[in-house]
């Protein structure tokens, strides 16, 4: 199987698109002309046609959260585009790639939402850690400064985050654009009614808005035919962990999971057999290697009780021990819980410790059910869904191994002894890289 | 909040509450708990932090919500602990989840017995703990400033602390830093917390974390008793609880009456009580006696001393009053003064115009205003400290807050409220005709003493005779520590032939009596006083004096002059309430006192005002600091709040002089120059500068101020 049509890569092969000039080339802001030659709720409508999902990871109808909108006249607040750039899910690195290589694309794509919405303040959240991306952009929107025409009133803040997790979830990222310590806030109000500064604000993932243009000019009904139903056009996948060819590729929704490995990714490398696969990212579902024969899209993967979330799909080989892994995901969460909700603060810390004594060795029966038991008192319980994944995300691999976690009670230790070889697994960075083209830097 | 009901079902019980109630709300209503931490609607809207408070709720996501978020909805259905498994358990794995870490040291810790987290964990939590790992532990206690002391281990993070100081006091010092197991509470770069309302935090803690000094270890709540009571420290009256074991004073919390101070309390009015005990307290009276100072006598050669020394006077007699006597002690005194003596010459405590009466609403109404404007230029935080929360908060209503007089402003706003903070007020009938003349809703004057305004009322309800001074002054009779420091007191003592005095401290008159009584502080007293409202408020004896309260003395010796009077403060407040209070019986004062409506207009001459800054100087307003004076002085856990070497200054002020804020400057008038730090403040106008008395030394009304 090879990638998809490209869509929100397209032309980046072929073409330097981090230039101004050359994304222009290839076609690039005729669509923010085109946007402005309609009315606003005229977007709002293709875009609702296209059937566009949220890429970020909840998957929400992107074209309807637009729509949430209060009108100019209904709210004289003034109102936000909020594009979340804090891309932190281990597993999920397409944001960086699309920044890195297309900024130009999610520029138009910030013009165009600002038009749909009513809005002229765009704020770009980029993860700190991001440096290669944000000197693109910083580069990008310094280009667009020079052209009045193309900017016309609106203005593009770029603002990096501190290196919180949580920041990521959109209403702890308007906190901490607020000034404030970035911890969510209770929903209802939605963003959409009273976000950014209690204005009407729509908060959108970066490869949403970077596809924005593109279903302008293919139209929403052809962006529509992509795909499959619910799951509409192409998406980002970042394919890491054991595989031969780690990296990013763009690929139409619904193509089965195990093509996902096996073609794009190349395989499990050096004769291993794959053993479970994350599908969209550290907070989901884990698979068993004999359950990936499923459509990479939203309703297969909930008939499996789990999701596509940010699209970072990880394969995991026979090595691997499931206990080191929860480890490794559980501290993960405990240390990036913000500490507002009591669940998700204490609970983290507790699974945490009952995973470490479990490896230990000197974990008992009780021990396995109160991890479960913890787990299970976690979620559904939380304020955001931090604390409600990790629990998720830990349960499914004692019930997806449970023999192997019975292993580690039963023989006082662990199965795979030091051989486990997790730092290929949640830690690519240097998988990153899979365009050669493209230059992407931690 | 409107009208409209709503009707929904907690339990299987069918609820109407108005529409916008909150769900904790709704369920008190019907009785039922849904058990809560961090929801605390005086801090501003709900966090839904804690999740004690997770309920079923149809319709909604099929998971637990947090009810303390929620608002009700017509139709909606409720399932608490009662009757939900489902609830049932989220509220256990709460608790679970709180107690994990939290030490369980309640057998040492001052929250025992008062703490909600006991409480909640005996209703809803687990009987046992799976919990076999060691603690997250902190370094404990840590003295976040002298008064409070912080155990992060028992802190449960319902982040109620930090909110109100963010959102109540605005003073944005308590913060969380770290994140997740590691969160905790700390000061804004650990430095202490010093702020006019810190103490709150101590009683919004749910737990043990945030203790007072003056309070740990002091006793067990089933040892104690609390007395409800008013604060006297100042004029607004917060209603309080004191708390008592052994006869001592441990402690002062808030009994939030919702009008007047909403439950919160400043540092002095919490913390000040501790000066009943100071070392240099007066128990005995004490009788000059030539060329050998003073001598303690007995309280019967006290009477004797007092009774030659008001005999000897022949009439010539001044009373000076503090403003900090009960009404029932001020109207006692004038039985035996002016009626038993004839002698009408008085000092008083500042008088307040009955003119205010027309535009008398509650505190609270602060809040509801559309439009405050802030006059008279003395900072309202250290006048009347409570004043300033509800200005505070009718801000982040949407309130415009003016420290300037916009007339439009008022005239157009619907609920226009004015303050008078300061000198040249004439005691509100400057604001009373200002509110008259732009149609403000309400007006306050605040005075700066406790209950000045109770003290002239029972003053002037015991005769109708003018007064014509005397001259020379043949005794003057000093009440209480405020008219003792008055310097017009002291001028006139220098010309009398004989001095009395009611002091509690030694050396507050010391140097000019002849005979000084023991006094009492507003915490061993019965009786009543009148706040800035004009609430009559009911204050009671919390612990027993170390001498006779006045009422007592002054009844033995207006005996001896054929004067009747009752010792007992309900009978003098009866004939005081006839004149001055229409008949208000002493019984009916009540616990959490109503508000007199309001009277009729009156017409009070106004006297122009002195014009400001004539010269390019500023105008300098000093003011008497809140933490000042003989009882805070006494307090040394209070010290570090005392005012600081400061200027206060508009910004477009310190701009045009090239002054920012933090700045040593020099402060000049005629020959006197003072080194201060420039603060900028944004609740002074324009050609007006502030510093606080103590640090005013002998500039003039005029000066200049310039970077040093």
């Amino acid at each position: 199987m090879a990638e998809a049509r490209q869509i929100v890569f397209a032309d980046a092969a072929e073409r330097d698109l981090t230039k101004l000039a050359e994304y222009e080339a290839v076609g690039g802001y005729a669509m923010l002309e085109k946007a402005r030659a309609m009315t606003p709720q005229a977007v709002i409508e293709e875009v609702v046609a296209s059937e566009l999902r949220g890429r970020g990871g909840a998957f929400f109808p992107t074209g309807r959260k637009w729509s949430f909108v209060p009108k100019p006249e209904q709210n004289p607040n003034p109102h936000y585009l909020l594009v979340n750039a804090d891309e932190s899910e281990p597993g999920s690195f397409k944001d960086n790639e699309i920044m890195a290589r297309v900024p130009h694309r999610l520029i138009e794509g910030c013009l165009i939402t600002a038009h749909a919405v009513e809005s002229t303040h765009v704020f770009i959240y980029i993860r700190g850690e991001y440096t290669g991306p944000y000197r693109v952009l910083v580069a990008a929107l310094e280009e667009l400064h020079e052209r009045p025409d193309l900017r016309g009133d609106v203005t593009i803040v770029l603002h990096r985050g501190a290196g919180a997790y949580i920041c990521g979830e959109e209403t702890a990222l308007l906190e901490s654009l607020e000034g404030k310590r970035g911890q969510p806030r209770t929903k209802p109000p939605f963003p959409a009614i009273a976000g950014l500064y209690a204005s009407p604000t729509v908060v959108n993932n970066v490869e949403t808005i970077a596809t924005v243009p593109q279903v302008l000019a293919m139209g929403g009904a052809e962006y529509a035919k992509l795909g499959v139903p619910d799951s509409r056009g192409t998406r980002v996948v970042s394919i890491s962990g054991h595989v031969a060819r780690p990296g990013n590729y763009e690929i139409e929704n619904g193509v089965s999971l195990r093509s996902l490995i096996d073609d794009l990714g190349g395989g499990v490398p050096d004769g291993h057999a794959l053993k479970a696969v994350i599908p969209g990212g550290s907070s989901t579902v884990i698979l068993r290697a004999d359950e990936i024969d499923v459509g990479y899209d939203f309703n297969s993967l909930l008939k499996l009780n789990t999701a596509m979330g940010s699209a970072g799909v990880v394969a995991i080989d026979e090595r691997c021990c499931m206990v080191q892994l929860g480890i490794r995901v559980s501290e993960f969460y405990e240390h990036e819980s913000c500490g507002k909700c009591t669940p998700c603060r204490e609970g983290t810390r507790w699974t945490t410790a009952i995973l470490r004594r479990l490896e230990g060795g000197t974990a008992t029966q009780g021990d396995l059910d109160l991890l479960l038991d913890v787990c299970d008192r976690i979620n559904g319980k939380c304020l955001c869904p931090l604390g409600e994944t990790a629990a998720i995300a830990i349960a499914s691999y004692v019930d997806k191994f449970p023999g192997e976690f019975q292993a580690h009670i039963d023989e006082g230790g662990c199965p795979f002894g030091d051989s486990s070889p997790l730092h290929d697994v949640l830690a690519p960075v240097a998988q990153h890289a899979h365009h050669p083209s493209a230059t992407v830097p931690a | 909040m409107s009208t409209e009901l709503v009707t929904l079902t907690i339990d299987g019980n069918t609820v109407q509450v108005p529409k916008g109630t909150g769900l904790v709300e709704a369920a008190l209503a019907a009785g039922i708990e849904i058990p809560v931490f961090c929801y605390e609607p005086r801090l501003g809207p709900p966090v839904g932090a804690c999740r004690m408070c997770l309920c079923e709720i149809t319709p909604g996501p099929p998971k637990p919500q947090a009810a303390c978020t929620l608002t009700v909805q017509d139709g909606m259905t409720v399932r608490t602990a009662l009757t939900s498994p489902l609830a049932r358990e989220a509220q256990n794995a709460t608790l679970e989840f709180i107690l994990v870490n939290h030490p369980l040291d309640c057998p040492v810790c001052d929250k025992g017995g008062e703490c909600p987290l006991q409480d909640l964990t005996f209703r809803y939590g687990p009987g046992n703990t799976r919990m076999t790992f060691p603690k997250r532990t902190f370094d404990k206690p840590i003295p976040i400033s002298p008064l409070i002391a912080l155990d992060r281990e028992r802190c449960i993070l319902c982040y109620r602390c930090t909110r109100f100081s963010e959102s109540v006091a605005e003073d944005g010092q308590l913060i969380a830093r770290n994140r997740g197991s590691l969160s905790q509470i700390a000061t804004f770069e650990d430095e202490p917390y010093r702020a006019h309302f810190t103490g709150n935090v101590i009683e919004l803690c749910p737990v043990g974390a945030l203790t007072s000094t003056q309070y740990r270890f002091e006793g067990r709540p089933w040892e104690i008793q609390n007395v409800p009571t008013v604060c006297g420290m100042c004029p607004v009256g917060c209603n309080v609880n004191a708390t008592t074991r052994e006869g001592k004073v441990k402690r002062i919390i808030s009994r939030n009456h919702h009008d007047v101070d909403r439950g919160w309390l400043c540092d002095k009015g919490r913390f000040a009580f501790s000066h009943l005990r100071a070392g240099d307290r007066l128990t005995d009276p004490l009788l000059r006696v030539r060329r050998r100072g003073f001598e303690e006598v007995s309280w019967d050669r006290a009477l004797d001393e007092a009774e030659r020394l008001l005999r000897e006077a022949e009439g010539r007699i001044v009373t000076c009053l503090s403003g900090s006597e009960t009404v029932e002690q001020a109207h006692a005194l004038a039985k035996l003064l002016r009626g038993g003596l004839g002698s009408h010459g008085a000092v008083l405590p500042e008088e307040v115009s009955d003119a205010l009466d027309a535009f008398r609403v509650p505190l609270s109404a602060i809040a509801e205003a559309d439009v405050v404007t802030v006059l008279g230029d003395a900072p309202v935080v250290e006048r009347a400290p409570i004043v300033e929360l509800w200005i505070k908060e009718a801000r982040r209503r949407g309130a415009r807050v003016l420290y300037e007089l916009d007339e439009d402003a008022v005239r157009s706003a619907e609920r226009a409220i004015l303050v008078w903070s300061g000198p040249l007020g004439q005691g509100g009938a400057r604001v009373a005709a200002l509110a008259r003349t732009l149609g403000a809703r309400g007006a306050f004057y605040l005075p700066e003493t406790a209950n000045g305004r109770g003290v002239c009322d029972a003053w002037a309800a015991a005769a109708d005779d003018e007064p014509t001074p005397p001259d020379p002054v043949g005794l003057l009779f000093v009440s209480g520590d405020e008219a003792a420091a008055n310097p017009a007191v002291r001028a006139l003592a220098e010309g009398a032939e004989r001095v009395i005095a009611v002091s509690m401290f030694q050396g507050l008159a010391a140097g000019w009596a002849d005979l000084i009584l023991p006094g009492t502080s507003y915490l061993e007293r019965d009786g009543t006083y009148v706040n800035l409202e004009g609430r009559i408020q009911r204050l009671r004896r919390v612990v027993i004096p170390p001498a006779p309260d006045e009422l007592a003395w002054i009844a033995k010796l207006a005996e001896r002059f054929g004067v009747a009077l009752s010792p007992y403060p309900s009978a003098v407040f009866d004939e005081v309430s006839a004149t001055a209070f229409g008949g208000l019986p002493f019984g009916e004062v009540g616990e959490f006192a109503p508000l007199p409506h309001a009277g009729g207009v009156e017409t009070t001459e106004i006297e122009p005002l002195p014009e400001t800054a004539t010269d390019g100087g500023l105008r300098l307003v000093r003011y008497r600091a809140l933490f000042s004076g003989p009882a805070v002085e006494r307090v040394p856990e209070l010290q570090f709040q005392r005012a600081l070497p400061e200027i206060q200054l508009a910004e477009s002020d310190a701009h045009a002089r090239g002054i920012r804020n933090g700045a040593q400057v020099s402060v000049r008038s005629s020959g006197t120059s003072v080194s201060l730090r420039a603060r900028l403040a944004r609740d002074l106008r324009p050609g007006v500068a502030r510093i606080a008395e103590e640090h005013a030394g002998d500039l003039q009304p005029s000066v200049e101020v310039a970077p040093a």
